[in-house]
């Protein structure tokens, strides 16, 4: 157990090293010159190739250091990313980037942590039910539900929301910008919640719902799956009620899967909330990094890919540990 | 149904029937077999087919352009004729005088700003540009009311009078340069004068009776030996008895081909054929072949009857490939498609007459704009409505459609690629190869799908292609994971390990036994796979990162619609239309892996 903890933290620096190998080369690698994409306004005022001002563009790189040899580049990104430096973003005023970012981050994890504690209180007590009550209408109707809601495409889901329940020529009942701010001691606790209530109920809903199909089901398979395996007859037959059964022996089992898909869930909400914050005009980090994206402010690109990508890594090693805590009867090498 | 079966597929075995004249039941047999028990997952399967066989024929369901139709095109003859008479013809005898002109103006510095700009290059900006910009913002400064600097209303000679002597310098080198170039760079556009005569020649001579055709070849022998000859540099002198004899073709085509005397043949044309791309002939006959012909045949006469599902499949192969080889052969020899009439407004206005004519069931162009009709809600003329700029949506669905579902396609496909080698070598090879290639389908499942996706397309110039490639090169993860998971559950097993002992080498064992036995769980993950490469590019053509126009898809319909929210057909029908097809893969998906491994059954 201990060596099995410790050889997937070791592993830990290993697979960052790749992530911030892998996102400085995608970047830096493509064809195409942020430089003269930029700064390349041609001389009669349109954008040219071939007729750009090649002084100027050699100022901007000098400026941004993009003018050295790309291994040299390559070792200062390294360097900078192991101080948590991720250089300043392209654009002025030139903000370092992870001020930038730091600054967006509380709405997008509040949203995610929001969602995610909605995603696990309802799909285990729907994955209990559709487990109780088996091939029930209920259990047909929910099934056909998660199905629908699985491959619903959330952002079309968002567009929908802000068409029919937004103002427009429908119902009003949501305001279209899913942020605004409130200053807490002006309005006080009440009005503060309702309010971010209110602007929030959309955009978490729309995030929510894509995670809650996929838990569920999973969670469902599971508890199927584990309520035809003999310890389930013995538990039954020991005389013990049926709900401890179920709530003790089955869900405690089919739990596990439901908690090692954290670590999956997690890198596709962070990539739900670039489509759903920009839709909703939330500033968090999806819409930073979909900002960033159109003005090719590469910095501010890499930064947040390092920065999601280590979130996810720290998401898959939290749910596989929790996977080695939970079920002490795997000897994991 | 749930509750089937212990091992997966032996129990279902005995169930079945022995199948009559085959040779035993392989695996795939039961696997289909226990498919097509499952009803949802056959309907969904017709249905993708479905929508598969709209989207490849699309040109002949949705188009401007007639399918077929019989006719004369006094309209466009008459344009056509004009367009030789008065505009290139002239173009090309009075392209040697240009030449001259042109030389003239450079030597003297009186050609404009903007034309000096087209001719030069970067590194001979640099001598000078500065001097340049200069005076560029001493105009600005001077004239606040005028935002730019009117290039073409510049000459040169003027700019170069208030440049330093060391840039005077180098600007007169560099125009002198151009003075030596000119010739080469009015060669080109003579070259292209003599190819849109051509055209237009030919053009005038499929309208009329075959005795027409000599005198048009002889006409453009004529040109091209006035083109050969040395025209363009020749001597003024040279020049005049060369021109003489042109001015003499245009006029006697001009006599012979008047559109006021000439009478005109009806011609069977097909415009929406001929508009077809060579892809478009390889996928049509394809689907043609593998949805209503082969089936049938293989199912109906001998050719199919009684042969193992292994025959079958060679057969209906061979039966496929060879019509789609010789259909796409064929059009990939004839020239592309050079006309670009618009039929419908030609058709309408009279320039077009036709005997008869057979249009497409929905009669709109995928461009078709027509500002009296926009943001249309759906009515008997427009089934969808239309949008900002008019057109018809159901149109743009149909054609939008072509490219959601290839892109779904594409990716999987090089997903499959990547997935499949990499997770066979780990799962084959285990240790040390093991250990590398598992380590980099962490890191790649490390990084957000759109996060790396967006990333990546930014970067690169605005392509569909791209977007496929991209969306391969990132989504093969899950694909290597399964695979590998297989061949470690394979690999031990006695039929490789006879293999191997029958001197099998390592290449025929992955590809010829173990890999054909996993298939099945990578079948699934890539249905699931095309359904997430379509949410996805749907996903980023919504953000403004997938196609290009003109092309559309699903997605960047519905981001159209995000400027116009109110407007609900737009935003409903693409996204149903991407949920839709998304489920139905996930339904198809799910059917292969109940059908695989019943105890999965949900």
């Amino acid at each position: 157990m201990r060596t099995y903890i410790l050889k997937r933290l070791l592993m830990v620096p290993l697979t960052l090293f790749g992530v911030v190998c892998v996102t400085f080369f995608v970047i830096k690698l493509a064809p195409g010159d942020p430089a003269a994409m930029i700064v390349g306004t041609g001389i009669s005022g349109e954008i040219k190739q071939g007729q750009l001002n090649k002084e100027a563009i050699e100022q901007w790189r000098k400026d941004r250091g993009l003018d050295k040899h790309i291994a040299v580049q390559f070792g200062k990104w390294c360097w900078d990313v192991a101080r948590l430096d991720f250089g300043r973003s392209f654009i002025p005023p030139r903000r370092p980037c992870l001020d930038e970012i730091i600054e967006r981050l509380p709405i997008t994890i509040a949203m995610n942590l929001i969602s995610f504690g909605l995603i696990y209180l309802i799909a285990i007590p729907a994955g209990i039910y559709s487990c109780v009550a088996q091939y029930s209408m209920g259990d047909r109707i929910l099934t056909v539900i998660l199905f629908v809601f699985y491959s619903l495409p959330s952002f079309w889901v968002a567009t929908m929301c802000l068409l029919f329940f937004c103002g427009g020529d429908f119902l009003a009942w949501f305001p279209t910008q899913g942020y605004t701010k409130v200053d807490y001691h002006q309005v006080g606790l009440w009005k503060w919640l309702t309010t971010w209530a209110h602007h929030l109920f959309l955009p978490v809903m729309c995030q929510t719902y894509p995670g809650f199909a996929m838990l569920s089901r999973q969670m469902r398979v599971g508890m199927l799956e584990n309520i035809r395996l003999d310890y389930v007859r013995t538990a039954r037959a020991k005389g013990l009620p049926e709900s401890k059964v179920i709530l003790k022996h089955v869900l405690r089992n089919s739990l596990i899967p439901v908690i090692t898909i954290f670590g999956l869930l997690l890198p596709a909400m962070l990539a739900g909330s670039v489509i759903i914050e920009q839709i909703f005009g939330i500033p968090g980090m999806g819409k930073l990094f979909f900002e960033a994206i159109l003005s090719r402010n590469y910095p501010l690109v890499m930064a947040e890919t390092v920065l999601a990508a280590g979130l996810t890594l720290i998401g898959v090693l939290i749910s596989d540990l929790l996977y080695a805590v939970v079920n002490p009867t795997i000897t994991l090498k | 149904m749930a509750e089937t079966a212990a091992t997966p597929t032996a129990p279902a075995a005995a169930e079945e029937p022995v199948a009559k004249g085959t040779a035993g039941r392989s695996y795939w047999d039961i696997v289909f077999t226990q498919f097509r028990k499952n009803r949802l997952a056959v309907v969904a399967l017709v249905l993708i087919l479905g929508i598969y066989a709209i989207s490849v024929f699309t040109p002949f369901f949705a188009n401007d352009r007639p399918l077929r139709m019989r006719g004369s095109m006094p309209g466009i003859y008459a344009r056509m004729f004009r367009e030789y008479k008065s505009a290139a013809h002239g173009e090309f005898v009075r392209m040697p005088e240009d030449l001259e002109g042109a030389r003239k103006r450079w030597r003297e510095r009186k050609v404009t700003m903007k034309d000096f700009n087209r001719l030069i290059r970067v590194e001979d900006w640099h001598a000078f540009g500065a001097g340049i910009e200069r005076e560029k913002v001493k105009f600005l400064v001077a004239n606040p009311n005028d935002f730019k600097w009117k290039t073409d209303a510049v000459e040169i000679g003027a700019v170069r009078a208030t440049l330093a002597p060391l840039e005077q310098e180098a600007l007169d080198r560099t125009a002198e340069r151009v003075v030596e170039e000119l010739g080469e760079i009015y060669r080109t556009r003579l070259e292209a004068t003599f190819g849109a005569i051509r055209v237009k020649l030919q053009a005038l001579a499929t309208q009329l009776p075959d005795s027409f055709d000599a005198p048009v070849a002889a006409a453009i022998a004529e040109y091209r030996a006035a083109l050969d000859s040395g025209y363009l540099e020749a001597p003024k002198e040279a020049r005049a008895p060369v021109k003489q004899r042109l001015d003499g073709v245009r006029d006697r085509l001009a006599a012979d081909f008047d559109p006021e005397k000439v009478a005109l043949v009806s011609r069977t044309l097909w415009p929406a054929f001929a508009a077809l791309r060579t892809i478009d002939a390889f996928l049509m006959t394809a689907s043609f072949m593998l949805l209503f012909v082969v089936p049938p045949l293989l199912r109906f006469t001998p050719l199919g009857r009684g042969a193992s599902r292994e025959v079958k499949f060679r057969r209906g192969l061979w039966l496929t490939l060879v019509p789609v080889l010789v259909l796409t052969g064929w059009r990939a020899a004839q020239p592309n498609l050079f006309e670009t009439i618009d039929f419908k407004r030609s058709l309408a206005d009279g320039s077009i007459v036709t005997e008869s004519v057979t249009h497409a069931p929905i009669y709109f162009g995928m461009n078709e704009q027509d500002t009296a009709q926009k943001f249309q809600p759906p009515s008997s003329r427009h089934w969808f409505g239309t949008d900002e700029n008019g057109r018809d949506l159901l149109t743009r669905m149909m054609w939008g459609s072509r490219i959601s579902l290839s892109v779904g396609f594409v990716a999987t496909g090089i997903a499959l690629f990547i997935g499949v080698t990499v997770g066979s070598l780990a799962g084959f090879y285990r240790g040390k190869v093991d250990m590398v290639l598992s380590r980099i389908i962490e890191l790649v499942l490390c990084f957000p799908s759109l996060f790396i996706v967006l990333a990546v397309i930014a970067v690169l110039p605005p392509s569909i292609y791209n977007v496929m490639i991209v969306l391969g090169i990132f989504g093969w993860t899950g694909i290597a994971r399964l695979t590998r998971a297989e061949f470690f559950r394979l690999v031990d097993q006695d039929f490789v390990t006879a293999g191997r002992a029958l001197g099998a080498g390592d290449f025929r064992l992955i590809f010829r036994h173990v890999l054909p036995n996993s298939l099945g769980p990578v079948l699934v993950a890539a249905s699931f796979s095309v359904a997430s490469a379509i949410l996805t590019e749907s996903g980023l053509s919504f953000l403004g990162f997938g196609v290009t126009p003109p092309d559309t898809s699903w997605g960047s319909i519905l981001s159209t619609a995000r400027e116009n929210p109110t407007y609900y057909w737009l935003v409903m029908i693409p996204g149903f239309a991407i949920f839709v097809t998304v489920t139905l893969y996930n339904l198809l998906g799910e059917g292969i892996r109940d059908a695989i491994d019943p105890r999965m059954r949900m």
